[in-house]
Formats: C-alpha cells, sequence, structure tokens
C-alpha cells in the first residue's frame, strides 16, 4: 500500500473518530446544559411568583394555552384550594416536596418544581417530552457541526498528504527521466530530508554499479588492445605469405584467412567502440553539431563501396537539424546504420536517406530494398551479438553500438519493415530538448 | 631507404621487418624504447615506426624526446589506442602519421611513402589523396595513372573538391568557387564541368552524391 493511501487512511480513521467523540460529548452536554437551563427557568418562575398576590392578571384574561408547549403554574393553599393556576387542564397530586420532582399522569410524564411558602405553595410543572425535545434539539445543533467537519477533514487530509508526497514524486519523477546508462549520483541536497538515507543508500549501490561496470569496461578494453597487436601481426605474415605464396592451390585458403583476420579486427574495433560507448565516461564535451553535414559525409564515405556492390545510396530530403551531441560518435552511429543498410541490399537496390524535422524533433531516416529483418528478429537485433538467421558477414555489434550513442544523446532509434516487406526502414529521433549536457 | 621499427611485439616485428624489406626498405628493428630511442640519436633514418605501448619506456615519450632534440624523421605511430585523444594527442606531440593496429601492410607502405614524400617537399603543392591529387602550381590532376593539365574552371572545380576529399559539396557550393560575385551562371555549368573532367579522367575521379551533391572519395 502506497505511504500517502496509507496516511490518508490513518488521518481519516482518526479524525473520525475524535470528530465522532467531539459530538457525542458535545451532544451530551449541550443536553444537560438544557435541561438545567429549564430547571432554572422553573425555578425563577416560581420565585417570581411569590405568595402570588398583586400579580396584576386577573385569572380569566390568562390565555388560554395549549398544554404542550408552557409552563403550568398554580398558587394554592396548603388545604390545596387553588388560588390561581394557569389551566385547569392539569391536576397536580395533593403533596409534592420542596424542589424538583417528576410525576406522572394521563397525558404523560411531567417535571414539577414546588416552592413551599407560609401557607401555600407554588408549583411549576413542564412535560417531560417538552423539555426533551427543547433539549436535543439544542444537543443536535452543537454536535451536528462537528459530524459535518469529518468529511471536511478528509478531504483536507488528502490535499495535504498529496502537496507532501508531491516532493517525493518529483524525486521518483528524476529518477525516472534519467538515461538508460545513466548512474551518477542524484543530488541529495535537492530532496526531502526523511528520504534522504534512502538516495544515499541507492547512490551507494550506484557507486558500486559503476565500480563494476568500470572494471568489466577496463577489462573488455584491456583485452581487445591486447588482441589488436597479435592480429596485426597474423594481418602482416598472412600479407607475406601472399607475397611469397606461388602455389595456385593455397591462393582460396590465404584469401580465407585474410578475411577473417579482418573480420577479427572489425570485432575487435566494434568491441572498443561499444565499451566507450557504454562507458558513458571520456565523453568529450558535447556541442551543437550540424546533423545534416554528418550524415552526409557518411553517406559519401560509403559511395565507394555501395558503388562497388551495384548499390544507389542516395539523399532523399535534407533539412537543417542541429542537435546537441558529439560528432564522432554521431558519425559511427550513421556509419553503423548506413553500412548495415548498404551490406543487405542487394545489387540493383536503393538506399534512400531523409533528413527531417521541426523545431522539437530531428530525424534521420534510411530506407533500404533488402530483404528487412524477420519479424521475430526485430526485437532481438540490438543485443550484442545478435545476427539474424543466415546472416554471417557482420559482428553483431553495430546496432548494439548504435543504440549506445543514441541512448547517450537521448535519441531513439527504430527499425521496422516496410509494410510491403520491400526492405527496412531505420529511424533515428533526436528531440531537440532532451539531451543531457 | 632505412626506416627504424621500434616494436617490443616479436610476431609483429618479425613480420613488418621482413615485409617492409621486402618492399624495399632497410629496417632497423628494436624491442626496446631505451635502445629505439638511442638508434634514433645515432643513425640517419629516413622513417620512424613507433608503437606505443613499450615496455621500459613509453612511445609518446620517446616520442616527445626525440623531437625536442632536433630529430626531425618523419614517425609514424602503429598503436592499438584508438581513441580520438591518443590520436591528437600523438599528433600534437609531433609525430607525422598515425596507424591503428590491425593495419593492411599496403597501407602501412602507403603512408610511409606518403610522409617521405611530403617530407621531400614533393607534396609541397599537392593536394589531394593517394588516388586522386592536384597539383595547386602546375594545375596538374593525376587520378588513376592518368595525368593531365586542367582548365581555369576544371582547376577550380577540383581544387575546390581536393581540398576537403570526402566532403560533399552541393551544387551552389561548387558555383559559389567557380564564379565571383554578380558572375551570371548558366544553369548547367557544374555538370558540363565535371562530364569533361570525367571524360579526361574516368567516371569515379567525381562521385556524384544523390541528393546532396559531389565529391571525391577519401582515399583508403
Amino acid at each position: 500500500m502506497s505511504i500517502r493511501r496509507t496516511l490518508v487512511a490513518a488521518f481519516a480513521v482518526l479524525l473520525t473518530l475524535i470528530g465522532a467523540l467531539a459530538a457525542i460529548v458535545s451532544y451530551v452536554s449541550a443536553r444537560n446544559e438544557a435541561w438545567d437551563n429549564l430547571d432554572l427557568q422553573q425555578r425563577q418562575i416560581a420565585r417570581f411568583l411569590g405568595n402570588g398576590e398583586n400579580i396584576g392578571v386577573p385569572d380569566t384574561t390568562l390565555p388560554s394555552h395549549d398544554g404542550d408547549e408552557d409552563f403550568f403554574i398554580e398558587i394554592a393553599f396548603r388545604d390545596g384550594r387553588p388560588l390561581r393556576r394557569s389551566s385547569d387542564a392539569l391536576v397536580l397530586p395533593a403533596a409534592t416536596p420542596q424542589g424538583f420532582s417528576d410525576f406522572s399522569d394521563a397525558s404523560g410524564t411531567w417535571r414539577l418544581y414546588t416552592e413551599e411558602r407560609s401557607d401555600r405553595f407554588v408549583r411549576v410543572a413542564q412535560r417531560t417530552a417538552e423539555r426533551d425535545e427543547i433539549a436535543t434539539d439544542s444537543a443536535v445543533r452543537s454536535a451536528v457541526p462537528l459530524l459535518l467537519a469529518i468529511p471536511l477533514l478528509w478531504i483536507v487530509t488528502y490535499l495535504l498528504v498529496g502537496l507532501a508526497m508531491r516532493r517525493l514524486l518529483a524525486v521518483a519523477d528524476a529518477i525516472e527521466g534519467r538515461a538508460a546508462a545513466d548512474i551518477t549520483p542524484i543530488a541529495e541536497a535537492d530532496v526531502p530530508i526523511e528520504i534522504r538515507p534512502l538516495v544515499a543508500a541507492m547512490n551507494r549501490a550506484f557507486g558500486r554499479l559503476r565500480d563494476a561496470i568500470d572494471q568489466q569496461q577496463a577489462f573488455l578494453s584491456d583485452a581487445a588492445h591486447e588482441l589488436r597487436t597479435p592480429l596485426a601481426a597474423i594481418s602482416v605474415q598472412v600479407d607475406l605469405l601472399r607475397d611469397v605464396n606461388r602455389d595456385a592451390e593455397l591462393t582460396p585458403m590465404i584469401g580465407a584467412l585474410a578475411k577473417a583476420s579482418r573480420r577479427a579486427s572489425v570485432i575487435i574495433s566494434q568491441l572498443l567502440r561499444l565499451a566507450r560507448q557504454e562507458a558513458g565516461r571520456s565523453v568529450p564535451e558535447l556541442s551543437e553539431v550540424a546533423l545534416e553535414d554528418i550524415v552526409v559525409e557518411a553517406v559519401a564515405a560509403l559511395i565507394p563501396v555501395a558503388e562497388a556492390q551495384g548499390v544507389d545510396i542516395g539523399l532523399a530530403s535534407i533539412a537543417v537539424a542541429p542537435v546537441i551531441g558529439n560528432p564522432q560518435d554521431l558519425a559511427a552511429l550513421m556509419e553503423v546504420v548506413l553500412d548495415n543498410a548498404v551490406r543487405y541490399t542487394p545489387a540493383g537496390g536503393t538506399v534512400d536517406v531523409a533528413i527531417t524535422g521541426d523545431a522539437a524533433v530531428s530525424i534521420v531516416t534510411v530506407a533500404d530494398t533488402g530483404p528487412g529483418i524477420a519479424a521475430e528478429a526485430l526485437p532481438r537485433v540490438f543485443e550484442r551479438f545478435f545476427r539474424a538467421a543466415g546472416e554471417e558477414s557482420g559482428t553483431g555489434l553495430g546496432l548494439a553500438i548504435a543504440r549506445a550513442i543514441a541512448d547517450r544523446h537521448g535519441a531513439s532509434i527504430m527499425l521496422a519493415n516496410r509494410p510491403d516487406r520491400s526492405g527496412l526502414i531505420v529511424s533515428i529521433r533526436f528531440p531537440k530538448r532532451l539531451i543531457r549536457a | 631507404m632505412r626506416v627504424l621499427l621500434i616494436e617490443d611485439d616479436r610476431m609483429l616485428g618479425e613480420g613488418l621487418a621482413e615485409a617492409l624489406s621486402r618492399h624495399g626498405f632497410s629496417v632497423d628493428w628494436t624491442r626496446d624504447g631505451m635502445l629505439g630511442e638511442e638508434a634514433a640519436r645515432h643513425a640517419d633514418h629516413a622513417a620512424i615506426l613507433l608503437d606505443l605501448g613499450l615496455p621500459k619506456r613509453d612511445g609518446l615519450d620517446i616520442l616527445s624526446d626525440l623531437r625536442r632534440s632536433g630529430i626531425d624523421a618523419p614517425i609514424i605511430i602503429l598503436t592499438a589506442r584508438d581513441a580520438l585523444d591518443d590520436r591528437v594527442n600523438g599528433l600534437n606531440l609531433g609525430a607525422d602519421d598515425y596507424l591503428v593496429k590491425p593495419f593492411e601492410l599496403a597501407e602501412l607502405v602507403a603512408r610511409i611513402h606518403a610522409v617521405l614524400r611530403r617530407k621531400a617537399g614533393s607534396a609541397g603543392s599537392r593536394i589531394g589523396t593517394e588516388t586522386t591529387s592536384l597539383d595547386i602550381a602546375t594545375h596538374e590532376l593525376r587520378h588513376g595513372g592518368v595525368d593531365a593539365i586542367l582548365s581555369r574552371r576544371e582547376f577550380a572545380l577540383m581544387r575546390a573538391l581536393l581540398e576537403r576529399p570526402g566532403q560533399v559539396l552541393s551544387r551552389t557550393q561548387i558555383e559559389e568557387s567557380l564564379y565571383g560575385w554578380g558572375e551570371e551562371v548558366e544553369s548547367n555549368a557544374v555538370d558540363v564541368l565535371i562530364h569533361y573532367v570525367r571524360r579526361k579522367f574516368g567516371k569515379d575521379v567525381i562521385r556524384n552524391v544523390r541528393g546532396a551533391g559531389w565529391m571525391v572519395a577519401k582515399g583508403r
């Protein structure tokens, strides 16, 4: 469960409990207070009436009353003879004690206050149901706002937790937005203090990973360098062999040997190139590069090869395409892609290169008329040493290099067969913003 | 012609010494950086082939020492290191060329001849590549075994193309290098000129880059 949900749920339960408790307490206390107030009123009335004499209202003019609402007031002599009473609807019990008491009659329960004087009683009665209604009204009025506040608090909690979480999400977004191979440390200063230990642990893990990668790269690079000198020796010896050979039977074997040694050198060079790209460091400074110039130059460099193979390579369209990057790396990327296109296009075929772009993106498309790539092989073409079935001339490293370079430039590279299977289309997209400086 | 080979790998050194002597060089081969430096100081070599990864003394140190002590024989670095920085570093320290292992023997021989020519000054007025070169002074173009003097416009065209072999020039760029400001340019002038040059030297002297322009191929 997410921290956000946990927090919101915990706060919601807590606030609901507190709110409900507060509502109950305030209900009970408001009810008691109302009850006390009504008692106070009853007693005040009784005291105010005194012994009932000299009250300027004749009993005949008392308003006829509806017994539900009002107090029932009676002033009577000790022998029970009434001096004055507010209504004839109620008959009070004969003798009642001084102070508050309850009694019942056919119409319900009453609350009665008895004030004892020298020769008479002043008594004030009120229906218990009436008092209950007043007390409950008052209690509800004080409890309802508290109950209404509870859902409001849920919303506020949700928003506040969201606000706090947004800082975490910002960190997550920053990590999410990194280039695939980026394992540089995350700046701890920009991170909320609570998750700094987590970020620090991640940075340490990044560091260990970087060390491991560095070691692997160093080993790969050393191994490739070590292999180059013996390979040079083989190549020189093969050349010598070709020079001294007078035996026609040996010629094809020497040719095969030369070819194999050339292939081994290409693999070594590409391994080194890949190691350098994947290491992601020793990046010569990035600058604004005219991608179209690099593409045209890469096309030009392949023209002798393409001509020898009977392939027509050319530019279908050129646009101005400034990108931020490293010119050598971008040239290597184009070389890999164009070399593949020419290599797999049969004689008489065409390789069309197009540079297009707008304010947001520059796109280089390379479309050939080769056999394309089997659908099941497409997802694997960027893997190191992967070669499609029946393919023997390549090293299996070219597209891995291309992808590594594209990744480091924040570019994406995509391979797709033409819908009618009449060739392969490679497109490389350079977003103009997303480039790591 | 005497060349000095400083290379610690026995198999490569032997092979190179043998192969170069077959190409008419007399080779002094040493496997040791210190000895190599001594040899360079005391004998007069036409060219020095220097490996960078040597025991005892690093090749780049030897290079800068040799240059500092006034030895001006052309030096070609032979190395397994191919990073751009290494290359720039080597050339900055005074190497004349830089060849990454493994290399083709023919390429090494061509590079030795090239640095020797440049040293002799015969390359002074020539621009271009191994296969296609232009003499700036005499307006003579050499390509595919043909030598011929170019007309003024043909010369301007080839000079523009040969200043940076492998670079593609668009029609507009070529027109700009052929004509001055305000000069009338006929729409097919460039095509006509290219046609003339190709008629003399063969079709591949100027390569057409469809959609982009023309170039002279970079020598291999």
